[in-house]
């Protein structure tokens, strides 16, 4: 009993041969080293700053911009008059907007080609091949250079726009559709349209079950789709909630506040996103698509399926398993990407940032800028989980 | 592709006769274009876009465009301001560069029939196009002859020599690879891979020059870089700079014990500040036996990836040289740190998923056979996680490639910066389509070329990557 309570022969060395202090020494000294540079960083910056007398505080935020920004949902969103702040929140609204649209628009026409690349119509795919390839191996600021200064600038003036039905008017200053303006039965109709969807997917799911119940043919789809839709345009009809606003030629262009005038910077930037991205996730949509067994294809066309239903119902079911996790990474891409609008005059967050920075201190601008772009990356990341825990197989 | 022929009435089962399958262009047309009825109208609709695309392209290029802001241009295009009396130093280090492409392709790539007839058509249409244009010359204005050697031929005879060369230098090198590899396929790999290490120093050298101003080399400063000059150095140093980088970030990341303890919540234990401290002492207990340094890195590789790469070299342009409390430190080596320390972070995850998708037998083994840690990782694990992440890298090499067009956004003159320099000169208004086509046929050849490199040697037999090294 003695010998086991006695001290070991040589603590010291045993002490420093202990795993467990050895981890915590090197993270340490890591820490210290990490923590050291990052001070000596922020001190030389904030000296340097000091020294050429510019503020780093966040006071900036409520004095009035001096700049004035005629890109958003309403006419002159940020008037030079407004404060820093409201600059932000309308740039952020306009990076939302961009990102949203081309998220749809890139996702549609993504899986689009992807399925046309591998379609058995030698020009189909041809085409879609030649597609990716020129989109996917030219960087994104030469293609918004492109379309912005060589396709959509060199558009007839807005004097003399060419005229697409509507009338809408297309020209180098952007394209002006006709507007909805809301009346006071816009609510009663957005209420009843609601409603609609609502009591239209209830009803799908109901007849669908009653069918899988008892195997009667109960037409879900059909008259699903028809209440989902039919509700709302009945009481369109009925009510017309809305008078249209038609876009007028003025003698220098579009007159201000006709109709919705949709910029041409805006159309660069959403066109240049969803052509880069759409090349991308047609690749994830093909390489998708390859993943799902050719027994599934056999198998559901000897059930009779016709090609459009076994892509629907059971081939890209599947393959969504594959392809969520890669196109949440061309999902982020393309919300860091709308920072290059600056490059086309779009007034997004960066390209806002940029003006600014001209006039107050970079660091506070950096500061916030990175900031929204983390929580746009993070927010996506997490409903791309979210989906991606919806779609996997639920495994015991 | 196969239409079988119905056995013949009455014909004995062993008699039955092998399906036939149709050959010849109107078999194809009707397989490939005309299949269904669907099918037909989707063709037709096919034709007349892409035709139409096809012949405005064409008639735009022959007709209307003036080529003529690209020959001007030429050479600052390639090479920006660097010294026109020191242009052979460029010429010098892409060749050795090309002569070691040649030699690695020699060793582990293929010589396939699509790329053998792609150099010959090459090197044909560099010689033969000015050749034709000469014959040409006196052809009237507005047809195609004139258009040949009026706008096509100055472009070719000016490429022809420089094509000639690099094209000469990688058949030289393929030539030399394919000698080596007979000899001790092993040992050349590795004297290559060595070699390559040795050159690209010696490159970067070779186009900054040394810093007295009269010597062998003289000094020329990052600001005369331009063009795709500068997208190069750009490209390699951060590609060369980020590798390491991005390979110990992914090993912070991985480290620590891999077994996993698991949170048994309770119901409603958010309501229990106990259960909080519960959760919190397992998460950091998960975090394995170096947790400090793994949150650091996930903490680098989260931010980055969730900020543009533009806000990146914005920030840096600004920033750097205040917090070294240094101005001279000049544009281009700012964008080369930003675009490393950007492009790490990318590598990071890419060189983690290799490392995630090893079986786990193989930690395992080395660790039965008594290696340390560090010689598992080194020796075993890595190696493998490198060989499986191959293509991703690739992919993201070209994605760097293609981002150093970024910062012409902070007024670096690389290839597209100087592109929208040139067309700031007034005899150039106007001619952006020329230009941005030019850049973008420049940027395509050299992205394709190093996916299809990648692609062939994959598909080159699985051992091709395992013969690295």
């Amino acid at each position: 009993m003695a010998d086991l309570t006695q001290r070991s022969p040589l603590p010291r060395l045993a002490f420093l041969r202990d795993v467990r202090f050895l981890r915590a020494a090197v993270q340490l000294i890591v820490l210290a080293v990490v923590i050291g540079l990052a001070l000596w960083l922020i001190n030389n910056t904030s000296e340097g700053l000091a020294r050429a007398r510019i503020p780093t505080d966040f006071s900036f935020l409520t004095q009035p911009s001096g700049f004035q920004i005629d890109e958003g949902l309403v006419d002159q969103p940020h008037k030079r008059t407004d404060s820093y702040a409201n600059a932000f929140a309308v740039a952020l609204v306009n990076t939302l907007r961009a990102v949203i649209l081309g998220l749809i628009l890139s996702t549609l026409l993504g899986l689009f080609v992807g399925i046309a690349r591998l379609s058995t119509n030698f020009l189909a795919r041809t085409l879609a091949l030649a597609y990716i390839e020129i989109f996917q191996n030219t960087p994104l600021l030469l293609q918004l250079f492109f379309i912005f200064t060589s396709v959509l600038l060199t558009l007839p003036r807005a004097t003399e726009p060419i005229i697409l039905p509507g009338p809408s008017y297309l020209s180098s200053s952007g394209l002006a559709t006709p507007n909805l303006i809301a009346t006071e039965r816009s609510g009663l109709w957005l209420l009843l349209t609601v409603i609609g969807i609502g009591s239209g997917i209830a009803l799908w799911r109901r007849l669908r079950a009653i069918r899988l119940e008892t195997g009667r043919t109960t037409y879900a789809a059909e008259i699903g789709l028809s209440v989902m839709f039919g509700v709302g345009i009945l009481a369109w009809l009925i009510l017309q909630p809305f008078t249209v606003d038609f876009p007028e030629l003025g003698r220098f262009g579009y007159v201000r506040n006709k109709g919705a005038i949709i910029s041409a910077n805006f159309v660069a930037i959403v066109l240049g996103l969803v052509l880069y991205t759409g090349a991308f996730i047609a690749e994830i949509v093909r390489s998708g698509i390859q993943s799902v067994p050719t027994g599934q294809w056999e198998a559901a066309r000897s059930q009779g399926f016709t090609y459009g239903q076994i892509l629907r119902l059971i081939v890209l079911p599947q393959a969504l398993r594959v392809m969520i996790p890669p196109l949440t990474n061309q999902y982020l891409n393309l919300a860091k990407n709308s920072s290059l609008g600056a490059a086309v005059g779009f007034a997004e967050v960066f390209g806002v940032a940029r003006t600014m920075a001209q006039s107050v201190s970079v660091v506070p601008i950096m500061v916030i800028v990175m900031g929204i772009y983390l929580a746009l990356s993070l927010i996506t990341a997490a409903v791309m989980n979210v989906l991606n825990a919806r779609f996997q197989i639920k495994t015991r | 592709m196969t239409t079988a022929t119905a056995p013949t009435e009455g014909a004995p089962a062993s008699q039955v006769t092998r399906p036939v399958i149709e050959r010849g262009m109107l078999a194809w047309l009707r397989q490939n274009l005309f299949r269904t009825p669907f099918d037909a109208a989707l063709t037709i609709i096919l034709v007349v876009i892409g035709g139409s695309l096809l012949t405005q392209f064409l008639e735009w290029s022959i007709a209307q465009a003036d080529w003529t802001v690209i020959t001007t241009n030429f050479r600052i295009l390639m090479q920006g301001t660097y010294p026109a009396e020191q242009g052979n130093r460029l010429g010098l280090s892409v060749a050795l560069i090309t002569l070691l492409a040649g030699v690695s392709w020699g060793i582990w790539g293929r010589l396939f029939r699509a790329t053998a007839f792609a150099f010959v058509g090459g090197v044909l249409i560099f010689v033969f196009v000015p050749l034709a244009a000469e014959s040409l010359a006196d052809s009237p204005r507005g047809t195609f002859g004139a258009y040949v050697s009026g706008q096509l031929a100055p472009l070719f005879s000016l490429l022809r020599d420089p094509v000639l060369l690099l094209v000469g230098c990688l058949l030289i090198g393929y030539g030399i690879g394919c000698f080596a590899k007979q000899i001790n396929r092993k040992r050349a790999g590795c004297y290559t891979l060595i070699a390559w290490f040795i050159a690209i120093p010696i490159c970067f050298i070779l186009v900054r020059g040394f810093s007295d101003a009269d010597g062998v080399l003289p000094f020329v400063q990052t600001n005369r870089w331009g063009g795709l000059l500068l997208t190069f150095m750009l490209a390699f140093v951060a590609i060369v700079a980020c590798f390491p980088l991005g390979i110990l970030l992914a090993l912070g990341r991985m480290s620590g014990g891999t077994h996993k303890l698991a949170f048994k919540a309770p119901p409603r234990w958010w309501l229990n500040p106990l259960q909080w401290l519960h959760a919190l002492s397992i998460w950091w207990r998960n975090l394995g036996n170096y947790p400090i340094i793994k949150l650091l890195c996930i903490i680098y590789i989260e931010f980055l990836r969730g900020v543009p790469l533009v806000t990146v070299f914005f920030t840096a342009n600004l920033i750097v040289p205040l917090a070294l409390g240094d101005n001279s430190i000049d544009a281009v080596l700012r964008a080369m740190v930003a675009l490393t320390l950007f492009e790490a972070a990318y590598i990071a995850e890419i060189v983690r998923g290799g490392l995630q998708a090893l079986p786990p037998g193989q930690l395992e083994a080395a660790k039965a056979l008594g290696l340390s840690p560090m010689q598992a990782t080194l020796f075993i694990t890595l190696p493998q996680a490198l060989r499986i992440a191959i293509p991703p890298l690739v992919g993201q090499f070209i994605t760097m490639f293609k981002d150093t067009s970024l910062v012409a956004i902070i007024g670096l003159t690389e290839l597209l910066g100087i592109s929208r320099a040139v067309l700031a000169q007034s005899e150039f208004i106007g001619r952006h389509r020329e230009l941005y086509v030019f850049v973008a046929i420049v940027y395509f050849v050299f992205s394709y070329g190093m996916s299809y490199a990648a692609r062939q040697l994959e598909s080159s037999g699985s051992g091709a990557f395992r013969k690295i090294g």
